[in-house]
This record gives C-alpha cells, structure tokens and sequence, in this order.
C-alpha cells in the first residue's frame, strides 16, 4: 500500500510541459501528425488512443527516446528538443517496469541518486525511504524477480520520484496487474501524485483508468489529438463518434434531420421514430446520434411523449449493473445498461419496451 | 498420465529418446577413452612410471605450461575482440545483424584445415604479409611468422572467435531494450549504462564464451600441428606424435588423461562461477 502520509519527499514543484506540432513520421506512417499541447505544472494527463494512435510515440518523445521530424518539446520553458533523455530529469515508470534484475531494489532505486553523484550512505538512506513510502519498506535487499508483478510496479515507481524530477512520465504502468490490483493502484498513484505535486503525463489505452486518474485527458488518433478536456466533460460532450465510440459505451443511430421550430431539432431514425436533440445548429441533413447505455430509460409500458419502440431481446446481469439489449429496427442492438436494483416488472425478454432520454443526453454529429 | 504430454515427457520415453546419443557417446567415446586410461596404467607394465615420466620430465611439462598460455592468450584475444562485435551486432538493426551473423559464421563453414593453409599462405618467408612489407620499405629481410606462438594464437583465434561472439551476442540480445532506456532515462551517460548494466548482465554470455574457447584451444590439434614449429609443440601435436611416430601408448594415454583431468578441472571451476553468477542476477 502506497502511503504518501509516510513519504519523505519533500513537495516538488511539478515542471509544465509544452509539445508543440510535434511530427514524427516512420516511411509513410504519421505516427505523430502535429501534435500540440499543454500540460499544466502538477497536472495529471492522460493520453489516451487506441493502439498505433501515437500515445507511446508522443511520450517517447517527451523522454527524448524519440527525436522529432519538426516541432518542439518544452519542460518549464527550456527547449529540451534535442537533449539526451539522460540530461533531461525527467521520471519514467515503463509497460513491464525496467528493473534492473541484476541489481537489489535498494540498488535499483539508489541508481538515479548514483547519476546525480549523491554519496552511497545518502542515496541508500533515500532508497530505503523511498521503499517504505511505496509500502515495500524492509525489502531492499531483495531482488525483483522475488517479488509479484504490482510490487515491482511499486519499486518502479519509487525509482522514479526518488530523485525528485518535475515530471513523472508513466507508459500504461498498470497493463500488467490483474483487475482489483490495477483498481487500487489507480487511487494510489493519483493520491501519491496529488501529495507530491508532480506532474505526471501518463499514457494508456483503457478509457476507465483515463477517467478515474486523469484531471485532463488527451485522446489521440491517427498520429492526431482529437479532442482534449476534462474526464467529465470529454465523456458528456464527446466532440466526434470516434471519441464517442471510444470513451466509454456510446450507441450510434442514424437518422436525418427534421427542423421543429423553437423548441429545437430532432432526428427522424430509420424506423420512422422521431426524437428530440437540443440543436440542430451546425449539423449537416444525415446525422449520427450517440447516445450512451446508461442515460437511456426503459420502460414496459407507451409514455406519453416520443419514444423509441423495440423489442426486448436480452437481460445481462453484469454485477452492480444490467445489460439490456434492445432490437429497435434499427440493425445494431440498442444497449441500455440500468441500476441492478432497478424494477424489473413489465420487462420480459421478447416484451416490447420503450426508450427514451433527455435531449441533452444525446449529442448528434453530421454523418 | 502416460506417453507424452505437451511439455513433459515420461521417463521411459526421455530414455528412448537419449538412447542414440548415449549409445553413441559410449562406443566412440567411453570405450576409447577407458582404452587410454588401461594403456596409460599398463604399458608397457603396470604402474605410474608413464604419469612420472610426464610430470617430471621438464620437456612435458613446458610443453602443459605452453598448452595453458597459449590457450589463455587464444581466450582473452578471442574475448577483447569478440565482445565489441557482439554488443554491435546486438544494437545495429536485424538487417545489419543479419549480415553480420553471416559475416561471423563464414569461417565456420570453412574447414579448418583449409583456414590453416590459408594462413601458412600469408605468413610464410615468402608469403603475402612478407612481401607487402619489404615492397613497401617497411622491412628489409623477411620476418619469421610462420613456426611461432604468435602463428599459433592468431590462426587459433581466428578459428574460434566466432564461438566467442555468438555466445554473447546471443546474451546481449536478450536483455530488454527497456533496461538500457529505463537507464538513460534515470540519467546515466552511455558508459554508465554499458558499466553498470549491459556489461553485468552479459556476463552468461562472456563466462560460456570463455569456457568453451579456452577448453576447445586446450585440445586445439590441426593449426598448432601446420602453423606451429618443434618449439611451439603443444599437448594435442605431442599427443599425436606418441601415436604415430613414436607409438609410446601409454605416453599418448597419461599425456591425454592429465590434459582431460584440468580441463574437467576448470569446467567445474567455471560451473562454480556460473552458478554463483547466477544465484546473484
């Protein structure tokens, strides 16, 4: 258990990073086609992509493994473009942690101090501290492959503050621990994070630890950075399908346009079946409508007013949530996903039900 | 569970399958070498006399010193030279690796005996080396090369250099490329990275490296015989000569039964070293 409370680090103050319109292409593959952007001193950023996005590429070259074609990378206003990553103090915790096996965890996190020419009585004190801030205090005399997978998370991460760098750059750290391990490390990480003040960039491909870690989180796609924002406002107000798609469950329907006056627009969907959006300002005649599994309700009986009507083909108990998979006419099955503890009475599997959603729950894009 | 299973095997099918090697190991290699050791204790009678002959007569026992030198030298040649290649060739890209394999492995595709003469070509009075140094001014009478130690450890070096390299670039390749960023990014320099990382955990590599040259140069037969004179006889040309010249059998059996002994020797020393190397990484 990492305990902040127990660290001896003193407060750092975290470093801002700037990229900007950083290229760096492989033959004719744009693994980063002009990124640009802004982390905040103490901010935790989440990159987040599917894979072959540029994420790891973008952070690659924040460390200086990687050299960009044009554009530049600034660590509190100091153009670190062409510096060697060994000259740039910066923190890194890897995918499979980079301990180094030969050396004792001690060792192993007294090395960085070693670089800096901090004494061996100094920087084995410092270790040991270190060691205990990540719960792992007694144990620098052990080796890595003596210890399970999220302890040698644990070690890595202590490598990397110990030294106190602005900056702490982590490559999906948490990939390789199991479920409930990778739950609670998230929290961990975050709290250690927020005591220490450090600025932590930090790249992965799993939307719900971006959500839950990040204070911002960057998405990227194809070498590109689609949209950027808060956890809350990027999950609530996706900019395109593709984040909608990729942040979280969304449902897609296709429908067109249909002018209402005052009041606002609505979509007219394949079945016929015509449903309020806020604006239809800026949307071209053919539109997508996302809407997401847990802003829709479902109903057994007709409400009053516009409703989309299907039938009800499966119910998936998944825990604290149900899964209702919904046939609407519409090709792809409409998923609802509702409270375990909701009331189920008038819902049968091969029952027609009813959806509905607030407006503003639905974001539409021009197909 | 019976007969094979994806990973294991039971032990009367491992027996089956060991069974070719072992019958082969044991008609061309125990039987001889039991043969030697009757001869070396029997003939011409029974007794030591042919092991006191071999330990206290100086000759032989210059001829073992010469044996260990050299194949020290042939060793620490063959890894000065060999590991710079291996650590290149385990940083360039696969491509150039590939090529540089090939590179490497040519000689071994090549027979020795060939290489041999190969060498006798360049270095003999009249040979390539002697002539491009007395037409460039840089010597007047030809050097004797050839018939020298120095003949003997270059042209041994030359042959078994390439077991040196493989056995540490196959070492050096396998340490995570993660480990050498993880280092860098920590802030050490190339040199640090390469001291304080590469170089440890190559070691595997270097100590089977070391093991397998020196033991092969120690029993090393064919250059040392064409490229070695009378005053360069090693353990394996005068193991030869008790063979077939001389046909002093029991000379022939001590002479190989005391090689045999310190070669087993350092193989054990080297296991020892091995297993600690390996308690310890």
């Amino acid at each position: 258990m990492i305990n902040p409370a127990h660290s001896t680090l003193t407060k750092v103050r975290g470093g801002a990073v700037r990229v900007e319109n950083v290229r760096r292409h492989y033959g004719a593959v744009k693994a980063l086609d002009g990124v640009s952007i802004d982390v905040a001193p103490g901010e935790f950023l989440a990159l987040l992509g599917p894979s072959g996005s540029g994420k790891t590429t973008l952070l690659m070259t924040i460390a200086g493994f990687e050299v960009p074609d044009s554009g530049r990378i600034f660590v509190d206003d100091v153009d670190m473009t062409r510096v060697t990553p060994n000259k740039r103090n910066l923190g890194m915790v890897f995918q499979r942690y980079a301990l180094f096996p030969h050396m004792t965890l001690r060792d192993n996190v007294a090395f960085p101090l070693r670089m800096r020419g901090v004494s061996q009585v100094e920087r084995s004190e410092r270790a040991d501290k270190v060691l205990s801030t990540v719960g792992l205090g007694g144990y620098g005399d052990r080796l890595p492959a003596q210890l399970s997978g999220g302890q040698q998370q644990r070690v890595a991460l202590a490598r990397a503050i110990v030294y106190e760098p602005p900056v702490l750059l982590m490559d999906e750290p948490l990939s390789a621990l199991d479920k409930n391990l990778r739950e609670r490390m998230r929290l961990e990480i975050k709290q250690l994070q927020k005591s220490l003040g450090i600025t932590v960039v930090f790249v992965t491909h799993d939307q719900e630890e971006a959500l839950v870690m990040a204070d911002r989180v960057a998405v990227l796609d194809q070498g590109q950075l689609v949209q950027e924002g808060e956890p809350r406002a990027l999950y609530e107000q996706p900019g395109s399908p593709f984040v909608a798609g990729f942040l979280g469950e969304t449902n897609f329907m296709d429908g067109q346009l249909v002018e209402t006056g005052a009041q606002g627009a609505a979509i007219r969907l394949g079945t016929g079946a015509v449903l309020p959006i806020t604006t239809g300002v800026g949307l071209s005649k053919d539109i997508r409508l996302a809407v997401r599994p847990e802003y829709i309700t479902i109903s057994g009986t007709q409400p009053k007013g516009a409703a989309l009507e299907g039938k009800l083909q499966e119910i998936i108990f998944a825990g604290s949530a149900t899964i209702l998979l919904v046939d609407s006419g519409l090709g792809e099955l409409i998923n609802v996903r509702v409270p375990s503890s909701m009331d189920f009475t008038g819902l049968a599997t091969g029952g027609k039900v009813w959806l509905t959603w607030r407006p503003d729950a639905a974001r539409a894009f021009s197909a | 569970m019976s007969g094979a299973t994806g990973k294991s095997f039971d032990l009367k099918a491992s027996l089956t399958l060991i069974l070719p090697v072992a019958a082969m190991l044991a008609i061309f290699f125990v039987v001889p070498l039991s043969t030697l050791l009757e001869q070396s204790l029997f003939k011409p009678e029974f007794g030591l006399s042919n092991y006191t002959k071999v330990l206290t007569n100086d000759l032989y026992l210059t001829i073992l010193l010469r044996t260990l030198r050299l194949s020290v030298f042939v060793t620490l040649l063959t890894l000065f030279l060999g590991y710079p290649v291996a650590l290149t060739m385990a940083r360039v890209s696969n491509r150039t690796a590939f090529l540089m394999a090939i590179g490497v492995m040519l000689p071994l595709w090549t027979a020795v005996l060939v290489r041999s003469y190969a060498w006798i070509v360049l270095l003999q009075r009249k040979g390539l080396v002697n002539e491009f140094l007395i037409n460039t001014g840089i010597i007047s009478q030809p050097l004797r090369m050839l018939y020298t130690e120095g003949a003997v450890i270059l042209a041994t070096t030359h042959v078994l250099l390439p077991f040196m390299i493989l056995s540490i670039y196959s070492v050096i390749r396998s340490i995570p490329k993660e480990l050498t960023l993880a280092s860098a990014n920590l802030g050490a320099g190339g040199m640090d990275t390469f001291r304080l990382v590469t170089l440890p955990l190559s070691m595997p590599g270097v100590y089977s490296g070391v093991l397998m040259v020196f033991i092969i140069s120690l029993g090393f037969y064919i250059t040392p015989a064409l490229l070695g004179g009378p005053e360069t006889l090693m353990m394996s040309t005068l193991i030869g000569q008790q063979t077939t010249e001389t046909l002093d059998w029991g000379l022939a059996g001590a002479l190989s039964v005391i090689l045999l002994i310190i070669t087993l020797m350092l193989v054990a020393l080297f296991g020892r070293v091995l297993r600690l190397e390996a308690k310890g990484a």
